[in-house]
C-alpha cells in the first residue's frame, strides 16, 4: 500500500514536472556531441577536406611536351596521339584548329587560345568510368546531410597556378570540338534536342573562368569536360563504324548504346547534384510552398479546388489556376534569391548570392538538357530509381524550370559584370530585378511581380542607362526545347498507365499553352487573376 | 497437321495468359541504395531502458531482454515473464516539435478534420522531419517470453518504418517498411572459476529471423497517402513491391564476473546471419506464396487474381557478424532496497573497426569517426526498487530515461540522440521511446 502511494507520488510528480518544463529548451539542451563540443572535433568538416583532397588529386593537370603538343602552324593537336584531353574521332580531330600562345601565368590566358606553360600544354585528365564513380561516391558522400556547407567552403580554396591553366586549356579544346562535333551532326538523324544539348554543353564551355578561380571553378570544369566526353563517346558509339554525320537515329535497343547514355545521365546528373549545391538552390527549393503544388498534383476535383482556394482565393473549375500557383511560387523565389529581405523594414540585397545561383542555374540547365537527352527510350519503370526520384517528375519540373529562369539572366549579369569592370555604372537593384522578369517575360508576367519599396543599394553599383544596355543584350529563350525537356521530365515521373491521367502532365500542357499565348501576344492562359 | 499446330499455339497463348506467376530478377529498388539499410541490418529488438543508458549494458542483467542482448546474461537471474511487452519508438522529434518554420506535429495534428489543408501540412512537416541520407521514422516492437536461470525463449515482431534521402530537399524523402518476426531460443549457464569470487558466463542463441521490406515509397506517394488515407491499405497491399526471407543467425556471449561488482563482457553477434529472400510484385501475392506465411496462415489468404504476379529468384541478403565488448559495475551493497547504482561501458562492432583499419578501406576521417561512435557508456540508478533514473552517452549523444515498476505493469522511457551518417555529426536524429510490459520487466 506504501509502495503503491509512492508510485503515484512518484508519476504525479514527473508528469507535473514535464508538463512544466518549456519543451523546446528541454529539446535543446540534448542537442549536439560531446565530441564536437568538449572536444572540439569537427568531422564532418574534416570528411569535407578528405573529399576536396580527393577531387583536387583526381583533376591533376597532364601536360604534353610542347613539340608533341602544338603542329608546325603553332595550333594543338587534339586527340590521342597528343593532348586528349576531349576523347574524339580522328578525322574531327584532324579538323579542329586551335591556336596556342606562349604564357608566363594566368594574366596571360587569352579567350579561344590554348596556353603553353613552361614548354607543355597542361589540361586536365580524361578520367574514366571506374575514376567518375570513386569521385561521384566521395563528392556525394560529402554532400549529404550537414556535410554539403562544409564540402563548398572546403572547394572554396584557391585553385594552383597550373590547375587554372590547365582548366582553361580544357575549356578551350573541349568547347572547339564540341561545336565541330555540332556541325557534323547537321546532316545526321540526331533529335534536335540533343544537338541543342550539345551546343549549350559547348557554350558553357565557352564561358571564362571567373577572377581569382577557386576549387570549385577546377572541379566544375572537370566535370563539364566529363560530360562533354560522354556525350562525344555516346555519339561515337552511335556511329559505329560510319562517321557521325551518319548518324540515322539513337538506337536505343542496341546495349552498347544503352551504356554509353547511361554514362551520359550519370555525369549530367553528378553536375546538377553539384551546381545544385554550390548555388545554395536546395534553400530555395524548400523556400517555395512546394505543399500547395504537390496537393494539387495529387488529389482530384474537390481537393484541387481547395487547395487552389489557399493560394488564389478563388474556386473555379478551371486547371489554369494551377499555373497561377507556379508562377506565384517563381516569383517568391526571386524574391529569395535576390536576398531582398522583404519582412525587414530596410531590406537589403545580397547581390553574391543571386550571382552564385544563376552561375549555379546555368550549369543545371546545361546538366539537365544532356539528362534528358540521354533519356531516350527510357520510361518511369525503366529508369533508375534514384534518377527518377532526384531529377524526373514534381522535383525535375520545379528544378528544371527555375534553372531556365535563371540560365536565362545569365547573358544580363555577364553585362553587368562587364560593366563593373569596364568602370561604367551597372544597374540598381530595381532594375536587376526587372532585367530577371524581362529575361523571362515567356514564363512570368511583370505585372505580377511588387518590388519592395526600398533597397539599400551596394558599394559600386548605382544608376545606368538601362534603354542603351538592354538592346546589347542577346538573350535567347530556347522555348521549344524548354518544353520539350520539361514535358519529358514530368512523364519519367510518371508511371506509363497513368500518362493520360496525370495532373502533371496537364500541368505542363497549361504551361505550353500560356508560354504560347504570350508569344503570340495572347492573354498570358488567362491566369492574371488571384495573384 | 495445320489443326495440331492452331490447337499447340493455342495451348500455349492460353498457358502464357492465365499464369500468374513470372519468374524475374527481384525489382530493381529492392536492392538498390535506398533500402539498404533495411536490407542488410540484422534483426534487434528496441530496448528503452538500454538505449536510455546510451545503449550499454552488455554485461548488465535486471530486464527480461537482458538475455536477448547478451546470452551469457541468461544465468544472473531466475524466471521472468513478459505477456506482452509492447515499445513504440518515434523518431525526429526535434524536427517534428521545433521545425524550421511554420506549425509544429503537434499543432498540426490539432487541426485535422476542422482544415483541409493540415493532412497535407502535416505530410510536408512529415516530409521535411527526414534527415538526410538514412534515418528511422517509427518503430513498433511486440514480443512475448520467458527465461529461466538457464534457458529462455522469446517471440518478437517489429514494425519499422525507415527513411532514405539522397537527394537534397524534402521532395526526394522516401520511406521503407520493414517487419521482422524473431523466434529466440537461448541457453547458459554459470561456471565458478575462483570459487564464487569469479565465475564465468556462457551463453549461447539462435533465432529464427523473418523479414519482409518493402520498396522505397517517394514523397509524392507519402502525400497522396496522407490525402488519402482510406486508400491506403490498397496502396501498399497492390502497388508496392516487397521481398521477404529468413536468417537464423547465432549469437555467442560470456561474461566474466569479478569482486565487487565488475563484469567484463564479449558478445559475437550474428554468426550465420544471412538472409535468402525472394521479391514479389507486391505484398498480397508476397502473403498468397511466401513459403513462411503460407506455412501459418495458409495459401490463397487473397483471391485476387486480377493483377500479374512477379515473384522473383531466390537472392542471399549478405549480414556481417560483429563483436561486441563490455566492462559493467553493479556492486551489491547494503543500501540496494534503497539506492541501487549500475554503470556500463560497451564498445560496439570492434572487429569491423580493427579490419578496416588493417585494410585501409576507410579514410583516416571515417576510421576516427568509427572508433568514437562504438563507444557507449551509462549509468542507472535505481531508488526504492520502484523508480530507475537513466542516462547516458552514444557515439557522443546524449540519452536520458525513466522506469517505474507499478507491480505487474513496467514503464520505460528515454529520450536520446542517434548518428545516421558515414560520420559523425553528418546526420544525427532523436528518438522517444516508450515501453510497457506486463509481468517482469
Amino acid at each position: 500500500m506504501k509502495k503503491r502511494k509512492i508510485s503515484l507520488l512518484i508519476v504525479l510528480s514527473i508528469v507535473f514536472l514535464l508538463s512544466s518544463c518549456d519543451i523546446s529548451t528541454l529539446l535543446d539542451s540534448f542537442k549536439g556531441n560531446v565530441y564536437e563540443d568538449v572536444f572540439d572535433m569537427d568531422l564532418v568538416g574534416e570528411q569535407a577536406q578528405d573529399a576536396v583532397n580527393s577531387v583536387v588529386e583526381a583533376s591533376e593537370p597532364e601536360s604534353v611536351s610542347e613539340d608533341e603538343a602544338v603542329d608546325s602552324s603553332g595550333n594543338v593537336n587534339v586527340g590521342e596521339d597528343a593532348v586528349d584531353t576531349i576523347v574524339v574521332p580522328d578525322d574531327i580531330a584532324e579538323d579542329v584548329e586551335i591556336p596556342t600562345a606562349d604564357v608566363d601565368d594566368v594574366d596571360d590566358l587569352t579567350p579561344n587560345t590554348v596556353a603553353v606553360f613552361n614548354e607543355g600544354v597542361p589540361t586536365l585528365p580524361v578520367q574514366d568510368e571506374d575514376e567518375k564513380d570513386e569521385i561521384k561516391a566521395t563528392v556525394n558522400q560529402a554532400l549529404s546531410g550537414e556535410g554539403e556547407d562544409s564540402f563548398i567552403e572546403s572547394l572554396e580554396e584557391d585553385a594552383e597556378e597550373e590547375q587554372i591553366i590547365a582548366a582553361h586549356n580544357t575549356k578551350v579544346i573541349a568547347n572547339k570540338v564540341l561545336n565541330k562535333v555540332n556541325g557534323e551532326l547537321e546532316t545526321s538523324g540526331v533529335p534536335e534536342g540533343v544537338s541543342d544539348a550539345i551546343s549549350a554543353l559547348a557554350d558553357e564551355l565557352g564561358n571564362k573562368l571567373p577572377e581569382n578561380p577557386t576549387q570549385a571553378d577546377i572541379l566544375n570544369a572537370q566535370l563539364v569536360a566529363n560530360l562533354a566526353n560522354s556525350m562525344v563517346n555516346a555519339l561515337t558509339v552511335m556511329a559505329g563504324d560510319g562517321d557521325l554525320s551518319d548518324i540515322d537515329d539513337i538506337d536505343t535497343d542496341d546495349p552498347e548504346v544503352q551504356e554509353a547514355l547511361d554514362n551520359v545521365r550519370s555525369d549530367a546528373a553528378f553536375l546538377i547534384n553539384v551546381a545544385r549545391a554550390q548555388g545554395a538552390t536546395s534553400d530555395l527549393i524548400n523556400s517555395i510552398d512546394l505543399t500547395n503544388i504537390l496537393s494539387l498534383f495529387e488529389g482530384d476535383g474537390e481537393e484541387a479546388r481547395l487547395a487552389r482556394a489557399a493560394i488564389t482565393d478563388t474556386v473555379d473549375e478551371n486547371f489554369l489556376p494551377y499555373l497561377n500557383a507556379f508562377k506565384t511560387s517563381i516569383n517568391l523565389v526571386l524574391t529569395k534569391v535576390l536576398g531582398v529581405d522583404i519582412t525587414s523594414s530596410t531590406p537589403e540585397m545580397d547581390y553574391e548570392t543571386f550571382k552564385a545561383a544563376v552561375s549555379s542555374y546555368s550549369l543545371q540547365r546545361t546538366a539537365f538538357d544532356l539528362f534528358v537527352s540521354s533519356s531516350e527510350g527510357l520510361t518511369y519503370e525503366t529508369i533508375d530509381g534514384d534518377q527518377r526520384s532526384k531529377y524526373c517528375g514534381i522535383t525535375g519540373v520545379v528544378n528544371y524550370t527555375l534553372a531556365t529562369v535563371f540560365d536565362n539572366v545569365k547573358p544580363a549579369l555577364d553585362k553587368i559584370e562587364e560593366a563593373l569592370e569596364g568602370g561604367s555604372t551597372p544597374y540598381t537593384i530595381e532594375e536587376i530585378v526587372n532585367l530577371v522578369l524581362q529575361a523571362n517575360t515567356d514564363f512570368i508576367d511583370p505585372s505580377e511581380y511588387t518590388a519592395p519599396l526600398e533597397y539599400t543599394i551596394p558599394d559600386g553599383i548605382s544608376d545606368i542607362d538601362i534603354e542603351a544596355l538592354q538592346t546589347e543584350l542577346d538573350i535567347t529563350t530556347s522555348v521549344e526545347l524548354y518544353i520539350t525537356n520539361v514535358r519529358r521530365l514530368a512523364e519519367l515521373g510518371v508511371p506509363k498507365n497513368d500518362l493520360e491521367n496525370s495532373v502533371l502532365i496537364q500541368l505542363v500542357d497549361e504551361i505550353e499553352t500560356s508560354i504560347d499565348d504570350a508569344l503570340n501576344g495572347g492573354e498570358s492562359g488567362d491566369s492574371g487573376e488571384g495573384e | 497437321m495445320k489443326n495440331i499446330k492452331k490447337i499447340l499455339i493455342s495451348l500455349i497463348l492460353i498457358g502464357l495468359i492465365s499464369s500468374t506467376s513470372v519468374f524475374a530478377d527481384p525489382d530493381p529498388g529492392l536492392l538498390d541504395s535506398a533500402t539498404q539499410e533495411a536490407r542488410v541490418s540484422a534483426f534487434m529488438p528496441t530496448s528503452s531502458h538500454r538505449m536510455a543508458m546510451g545503449s550499454a549494458g552488455l554485461g548488465l542483467a535486471g530486464f527480461y531482454d537482458s538475455y536477448l542482448y547478451n546470452p551469457a546474461n541468461i544465468s544472473k537471474d531466475g524466471f521472468k515473464f513478459v505477456l506482452p511487452s509492447i515499445t513504440l519508438t518515434v523518431n525526429n522529434v526535434y524536427n517534428l516539435m521545433e521545425p524550421d518554420s511554420g506549425e509544429n506535429v503537434v499543432e498540426l495534428a490539432q487541426q485535422v478534420g476542422d482544415s483541409d489543408e493540415a493532412a497535407i501540412d502535416l505530410a510536408t512537416l512529415f516530409l521535411k522531419s527526414i534527415p538526410f541520407g538514412y534515418g528511422e521514422i517509427l518503430t513498433l516492437d511486440a514480443n512475448t517470453g520467458f527465461k529461466t536461470r538457464n534457458f529462455g525463449l522469446d517471440l518478437a515482431v517489429q514494425e519499422k518504418l525507415r527513411s532514405y534521402n539522397g537527394g537534397s530537399d524534402y521532395t526526394t524523402a522516401s520511406a521503407i517498411s520493414e517487419t521482422s518476426v524473431a523466434l529466440t531460443a537461448a541457453i547458459g549457464f554459470n561456471v565458478p572459476l575462483v570459487s564464487d569470487y569469479i565465475t564465468l558466463d556462457l551463453g549461447a542463441s539462435a533465432a529464427f529471423n523473418y523479414k519482409m521490406y518493402s520498396l522505397a515509397i517517394d514523397a509524392n506517394e507519402i502525400l497522396n497517402l496522407f490525402n488519402h488515407m482510406d486508400e491506403g491499405a490498397d496502396l501498399i497491399l497492390e502497388n508496392i513491391p516487397f521481398a521477404s526471407g529468413y536468417a537464423v543467425p547465432v549469437t555467442v556471449g560470456a561474461n566474466l564476473n569479478l569482486p565487487l561488482g565488475f563484469t567484463i563482457s564479449g558478445v559475437g553477434r550474428n554468426f550465420n546471419g544471412n538472409y535468402n529472400m525472394v521479391a514479389y510484385s507486391n505484398l498480397k501475392s508476397l502473403i498468397n506464396n511466401d513459403e513462411t506465411i503460407v506455412a501459418f496462415i495458409g495459401e490463397d489468404t487473397f483471391d485476387d487474381e486480377e493483377s500479374e504476379v512477379t515473384i522473383s529468384d531466390e537472392f542471399s541478403v549478405e549480414v556481417p557478424w560483429t563483436l561486441d565488448l563490455g566492462v559493467a559495475f553493479a556492486p551489491s551493497t547494503p543500501l540496494d532496497g534503497v539506492l541501487k547504482a549500475q554503470l556500463a561501458l560497451d564498445f560496439i562492432d570492434c572487429y569491423s573497426l580493427i579490419e578496416d583499419a588493417i585494410k585501409e578501406t576507410k579514410t583516416a576521417t571515417q576510421l576516427k569517426s568509427d572508433a568514437l561512435e562504438s563507444i557507449n557508456i551509462g549509468a542507472q540508478v535505481r531508488l526504492l526498487n520502484l523508480l530507475d533514473v537513466r542516462g547516458g552517452f552514444s557515439q557522443g549523444y546524449k540519452s536520458i530515461g525513466l522506469g517505474l515498476d507499478l507491480l505487474v505493469l513496467h514503464l520505460d522511457a528515454s529520450y536520446y540522440w542517434k548518428e545516421y551518417g558515414e560520420v559523425l555529426g553528418q546526420s544525427p536524429s532523436d528518438a522517444l521511446s516508450v515501453k510497457f510490459s506486463l509481468i517482469s520487466r
